[in-house]
């Protein structure tokens, strides 16, 4: 069942110099239990469709549906906040914070108590393989593979039914790629969740169980 | 997911422990804030200090006045009918109405008149006001009968003092050669260490016929009595057809009399001390105008190095409001250590703490809050998408 | 690079640079209102003198009190463990005492003023006798007399009396100054000799008048009572107007001992100098009833030196009925002190023996009386009488500190010797100048039946060898009320018509005059201001306590003002400089936080540490040098705005300081800006984890 989908989807945005048309009508679906790759070339609209997705912002023109409501009617913060979790590329953890509270932050922002919220993203990050003992660090003390596994026990922890992953694996070595892309598709596949990865590497993307190639703004093809 | 949810969650208490976590940034909030604290008090407390000084000047000034003739000379030599010195004194409003209140105008009257006298043989009779009248009692020690004091050389008592070596009972005869005058004057006290030959009686003693008649004396000097008054008392001095400003071109006409107001270097001072306090007074708000504007831009300039951040609490689904609400409460507890270590500061380093000086600090870390606070405003409202993309 | 990163992101630079122009403008206007307050409080020294008088210069000895010890130095220890110290001690603890700024030197001299009349005691107030006016100057005089008779005096009875009395009738006034009254004519004077004007070469008696026989006389004649005790002579029955009016003529040896002067120094002095004479006349001044007003005067010794100088040869007591041990002559180029003459004294001025009277005594008399002593001093209101009230400004104003280092010709004269002359503020009044020539005095001053102590300096007659031939104007630039007394028991007293003129206007009177550190008049110790305590604590712990009589115009008062003062001076230069350090603290944080990740990428590019150093540098010197001058230019035109509502002239923005300020700032600014950029550009390329 998709429980989100884009549909006729354009988004053009105005930079000092030139108006970008970044997505120029894109229909798709998301299904929960399924890990679905988008591909591209860059610049193709890959990223932007992602943020959409994640509602960081509304389409120009057509709509991101979640569970068939808009996301333009939705409180968006409030929406991202139970429902979807982004993992970027360059991790985006809080640098002050440690891996324990960067993962525990979802919670925090849901107002646990800081207990429970700590006992629950403490589990998270065992389950992407982060050692207790790595808990107390700050995120550059940690790997590259570490960080982002942090960025996923965050995702996890906020218990979203949604996640989104803009090139998780791009700054990472292909073993510590591999890893990451086989947690996504576990929680895709044993805990339920809607993954959605945009990535440019085809070998990762042939790990997901479905592919969408976009180009030029527009959806070129499903492999 | 649990369903236990606290009021206010951890998170406001974790950015409070991250602030300990940057201390660079921190440290230098903080000093910002204690630094307009302790402008906003230290100025205001010197602007406080500074008047408080200059009336604590006012106060301790005594200003001088010499009579002189109307020409500013003669300061000696006056032939000054007494009756002057109960116009300055405020005994004669009778005869004009401008001189009721002159007591409030000046003080500290200092005027004698010596007699010789024919007996006691070798003794001069002196009339005076105050003992400090005479500058030959200056560190002589007057003992006074019971029930006497230096009050009583004030009014028109048949009393006198005499030196102690004087072989005299309860009375003395005196009896003047000019003007003809015999008197029995009760002796009320005695003087040693002054001069010997000195009997000292009150200036408006009536003469051995009951009557008090005009005499002349040399010099008369007096004091403004209130020197924060100096204008209103010189006016009220000068509004008596007996006192004038001195002016060599005057002509004298054996009226009125010159008085010399020693207050020069007074007022000069005081000008400049008045100039200093306006200074301080007009710097105090612009001081504290750019204290404000470098608060606001160290508080707007050190948080925009967090844009990114914010965009990942964007990301996160925090909303605006609780960004801002976040970045404020941050800014607010370094606004709050840095202003209780400028309040610190200015209370070690002597300065007063007061309303106006607590409004004036208020003041700066509210621009301060307002700078970091106008930072978060538009790091949480701009396009998380574009925040995201900076690689910043 | 950084410079596209400032042109790119233009409004995150404007914003750097603004914060650092406020910061600038916040210290600029901090160290200027310190530098402004440092002005004022100067400004405010200024209008304060704070000065010490020597007092106490006689050792307090008396028959029932006599010290117990004498020091080397001439200081004197009495039983009760009071220490006396004497000049010399004093002298020598000024030079290293605390809170000493200077001795005011101060040259007094007396002027010839060719447009203006001399000042006397009568001229002032011809009922009254005043003392502050009276100057031997003034008093001298040549007279036609004829002697009348000459008595033996009958109570003779020691060498130093004199040894006759000489009756004189007043003919005419000769040369005398207007001021005093004229005596009548025929009024009879008694006229005393000193007994060396009265011996012959061997020492005898012989009269230097005859009966019947008139002569021109020159001396000093007052008309007034100048001694007090003398005053009182015992009319005779028969004859109560000629005791009541006389002519008083003696000898004073105690004058020339007191004042120390030496003929034999300059030659010619002596013309000038009245011989060991005086003319005093006994004229009682009389009120509008008639009744005495003399009973103010006082002892006033004339400045007498002797021409009859004694000679080198002894006399033995044996030699001479009179017992005298010394004889007397006159030098040979000596002025006559009286020329005998007959018929009338106006043809006798035109023969050969009266031409000397005509052209050379006569005018010198008329200098004299058109003359005026003139004080050269660095500072008026450190004068005494001043700092005591009892002289005090009545119009115009004090002299100026630049007009005093300037050494400009202006000059304060005292209200009646402006009034006498007709002269107002802004006038001119012409000098010529002689060299210093004074003598001090000291003597009893009665008052009742109190004796005080008094000690004095009076300028000696002008004379043609003092003469510098030089003449001034010099512009009236305040009035002065004249002091009450020109002498006081620790000799600062100057006259009531005394010019006070700046000591730079007249370097040659200074150059001229010799250092004197025994005169209180012209030896003035300058303070600093407050620190009385210090000085007097110092001379006493060092034997010299009670030695000094102090004034400070009220300073002592204003004290806690000025304290406040500085302390606000102080706390702005301290916020300027604090406000700066965390300002540019904040600007370089900022700064550095937006060019590091860049100088990374250019470091990776293969860029050195030494240029990406300079590119960090050459784009925020510039960002700099913008912030810091704007700010210097709001901070100066800022301060400029509350200077201008102030309106105190002491108070103005220092724009060259300003300068120096921002220059500072900058240069600070650029230093601590390439050390870090140096760091930053040196940092590590490699990416390591930080366990």
């Amino acid at each position: 069942m998709a429980i989100l989908t884009a549909d006729h989807v354009e988004y053009t945005y105005q930079t000092k110099y030139q108006t970008v048309y970044a997505l120029r009508g894109v229909d798709c679906a998301f299904e929960t239990g399924q890990m679905t790759a988008i591909v591209g070339t860059s610049g193709s609209g890959k990223t932007t469709l992602l943020s959409l997705l994640a509602g960081l912002d509304v389409p120009t023109v057509g709509s991101i549906n979640f569970r068939g409501q808009s996301t333009a009617e939705l409180d968006r913060d409030a929406w991202r906040l139970e429902n979807v979790s982004v993992i970027y590329q360059n991790f985006n953890l809080f640098a002050h914070l440690t891996a324990l509270e960067n993962a525990a932050y979802p919670l925090y922002l849901q107002k646990r108590p800081k207990k429970q919220a700590e006992e629950e993203a403490a589990a998270q990050l065992a389950a992407v393989g982060i050692r207790p003992d790595q808990f107390g660090r700050y995120p550059r003390m940690l790997s590259g593979g570490e960080q982002q596994r942090v960025a996923i026990a965050r995702a996890l922890a906020a218990g979203s039914g949604l996640i989104l992953a803009d090139e998780p694996t791009g700054n990472l070595d292909e073993e510590n790629s591999r890893n990451i892309f086989a947690i996504l598709r576990d929680l895709a596949h044993e805990r339920e969740r809607c993954v959605v990865v945009v990535t440019h590497d085809m070998a990762l993307a042939e790990q997901t169980d479905r592919v969408l190639r976009i180009q030029d703004g527009r959806i070129a093809g499903e492999i | 997911m649990g369903e236990k949810k606290g009021v206010l969650g951890y998170l406001p208490l974790l950015s409070l422990r991250v602030l300990l976590r940057r201390p660079g940034a921190s440290l230098l909030l903080a000093a910002v804030a204690a630094l307009g604290v302790y402008a906003g008090c230290g100025l205001h407390s010197l602007v406080i200090q500074q008047q408080r000084a200059i009336e604590e000047t006012i106060q301790n000034t005594v200003i001088h006045c010499t009579v002189t003739d109307v020409r500013g000379m003669n300061a000696d030599n006056l032939n000054l009918l007494s009756p002057y010195v109960e116009m300055l004194l405020g005994r004669k409003a009778d005869r004009d109405p401008s001189l009721a209140d002159m007591d409030q105008a000046v003080a500290n009257v200092k005027a004698k008149a010596d007699w010789e006298l024919a007996r006691p043989f070798g003794f001069t009779l002196c009339r005076l006001l105050t003992l400090a009248s005479d500058d030959r009692l200056d560190g002589a020690q007057v003992t006074f009968e019971p029930g006497w004091s230096e009050e009583n050389l004030l009014w028109d008592e048949m009393v006198c003092l005499v030196p102690e070596g004087m072989d005299a009972g309860e009375y003395v005869e005196v009896m003047m050669t000019q003007p003809e005058m015999h008197a029995s004057l009760r002796v009320v006290g005695r003087i040693s260490g002054g001069p010997e030959d000195v009997i000292y009686c009150p200036f408006f003693m009536p003469n051995g016929d009951g009557m008090s008649h005009a005499f002349t004396i040399r010099s008369c000097t007096f004091d403004i009595r209130d020197t924060a008054r100096l204008e209103e008392c010189k006016e009220k001095l000068f509004s008596t057809p007996f006192f004038a400003v001195p002016s060599v071109n005057a002509t004298p006409d054996g009226f009125a009399v010159g008085v010399l107001v020693h207050d020069e270097v007074y007022l000069n001072s005081l000008e400049e001390l008045r100039s200093n306090l306006d200074m301080l007074g007009l710097l105090q708000p612009l001081l504290l105008i750019l204290m404000g504007g470098i608060s606001f831009f160290a508080g707007y300039l050190v948080n925009r190095r967090r844009k990114r951040e914010f965009a990942v609490m964007r990301c996160l689904g925090m909303r605006r409001r609780a960004i801002f609400g976040q970045v404020l409460g941050e800014q607010l507890a370094l606004g709050l250590a840095g202003g209780a270590l400028g309040l610190c500061a200015a209370l070690v380093t002597g300065m007063e703490i007061r309303s106006g000086g607590l409004a004036f600090s208020g003041a700066v870390v509210g621009m301060f809050l307002l700078g970091a606070a106008v930072c978060a405003a538009i790091a949480a409202s701009g396009s998380v998408m574009k925040l995201m993309k900076t690689e910043e | 690079m950084f410079h596209k990163q400032n042109a790119r992101q233009p409004l995150a630079a404007a914003l750097l640079a603004l914060l650092l122009a406020l910061t600038s403008a916040f210290s600029c206007i901090g160290l200027s209102g310190w530098a402004s307050f440092r002005r004022q409080l100067a400004a405010l020294d200024a209008q304060y003198t704070t000065v010490a008088y020597s007092m106490n210069n006689r050792s307090p000895i008396a028959y029932n009190y006599m010290p117990v010890e004498e020091y080397e130095d001439g200081s004197q220890l009495f039983l009760d463990g009071v220490i006396w110290a004497s000049p010399e001690r004093v002298e020598r603890l000024v030079k290293n005492a605390p809170g000493v700024l200077r001795r005011d030197a101060n040259v007094l001299t007396a002027a010839h003023t060719p447009n203006q009349k001399g000042m006397s005691s009568g001229a002032a107030d011809p009922l009254t006798y005043a003392a502050v006016y009276d100057e031997g100057r003034y008093a001298q005089t040549v007279a036609a007399m004829r002697c009348l008779e000459v008595v033996e005096n009958p109570n003779f009875n020691w060498a130093w009396q004199e040894y006759y009395f000489f009756w004189f009738e007043w003919i005419d006034p000769v040369c005398r100054i207007d001021a005093y009254d004229l005596p009548e004519h025929s009024t009879i004077f008694m006229v005393k000799c000193n007994q060396r004007m009265c011996v012959d070469e061997e020492g005898n008696p012989r009269p230097p008048f005859e009966e019947g026989k008139t002569y021109l006389m020159r001396g000093n004649f007052v008309d007034f009572d100048s001694e007090y005790w003398m005053r009182r002579v015992e009319a005779t029955e028969d004859e109560p107007e000629h005791m009541e009016n006389y002519w008083y003529r003696h000898t004073q040896d105690y004058v020339a001992s007191l004042t120390g002067m030496d003929p034999n120094q300059d030659p010619a002095s002596h013309r000038n100098d009245f011989p060991w004479q005086e003319f005093d006349m006994f004229l009682p001044l009389r009120g509008e009833d008639g009744a005495s007003l003399s009973q103010d005067s006082i002892s006033h010794p004339y400045p007498l030196t002797a021409n009859f100088y004694l000679d080198a040869t002894e006399l033995s007591e044996e030699n001479n009925s009179l017992g005298l041990t010394w004889a007397a002559s006159v030098p040979e180029d000596s002025w006559p002190l009286f020329t005998e003459y007959e018929g009338d004294w106006r043809d006798f001025l035109d023969t050969e023996e009266g031409r000397v009277w005509r052209d050379e005594i006569i005018p010198n008399c008329e200098l004299n009386h058109n003359s005026v002593p003139v004080l050269f001093t660095d500072n008026v209101q450190s004068l005494s009488q001043f700092c005591q009230e009892e002289s005090a400004l009545l119009e115009g104003r004090f002299i100026t500190q630049e007009e005093y280092d300037r050494g400009d010709a202006v000059c304060m004269v005292s209200a009646d010797y402006a009034l006498y002359n007709g002269l107002q503020v802004g006038d001119t009044l012409t000098l010529e100048l002689y060299k210093p020539a004074y003598a001090t005095s000291s003597g009893y001053f009665q008052m009742m039946a109190t004796y005080t102590y008094f000690y004095y300096t009076y300028c000696m007659p002008l004379a043609e060898s003092n003469r510098l031939n030089i003449t001034k104007d010099y512009t009236i630039v305040g009035l002065y009320t004249a002091p009450v007394r020109p002498m006081d028991p620790d000799g600062h007293g100057f006259r009531g018509d005394t010019v006070l003129a700046p000591k730079a206007s007249a370097p040659e009177v200074v150059n001229a005059a010799e250092e004197d550190n025994v005169t209180p008049l012209l030896n003035t110790l300058v303070l600093k201001n407050g620190s009385i305590e210090e000085f007097e604590t110092y001379m006493a712990e060092n034997g010299a306590a009670n030695r000094f009589r102090y004034y400070d115009y009220g300073y002592s008062e204003m004290k806690e003002s000025v304290e406040a003062m500085e302390d606000s001076a102080l706390r702005l230069a301290l916020l300027g400089g604090a406000a700066f350090l965390i300002g540019a603290a904040v600007f370089l944080l900022a700064s550095f936080a937006r060019m590091s990740p860049s100088a990374r990428g250019l470091r990776l590019l293969g860029a050195s540490p030494r240029k990406v150093t300079g590119e960090m540098l050459s784009a925020l010197l510039p960002l700099m040098a913008a912030g810091v001058l704007a700010g210097g230019i709001l901070g100066g035109l800022l301060y400029g705005k509350v200077c201008e509502a102030v309106l105190s002239q002491t108070l103005a923005p220092d724009w060259p300081g300003l300068a120096v300020c921002a220059a500072l700032q900058l240069a600070a600014l650029g230093a601590v800006a390439a050390v870090w950029a140096a760091l930053t550009a040196r940092r590590g390329l490699m990416r390591r984890k930080q366990e």
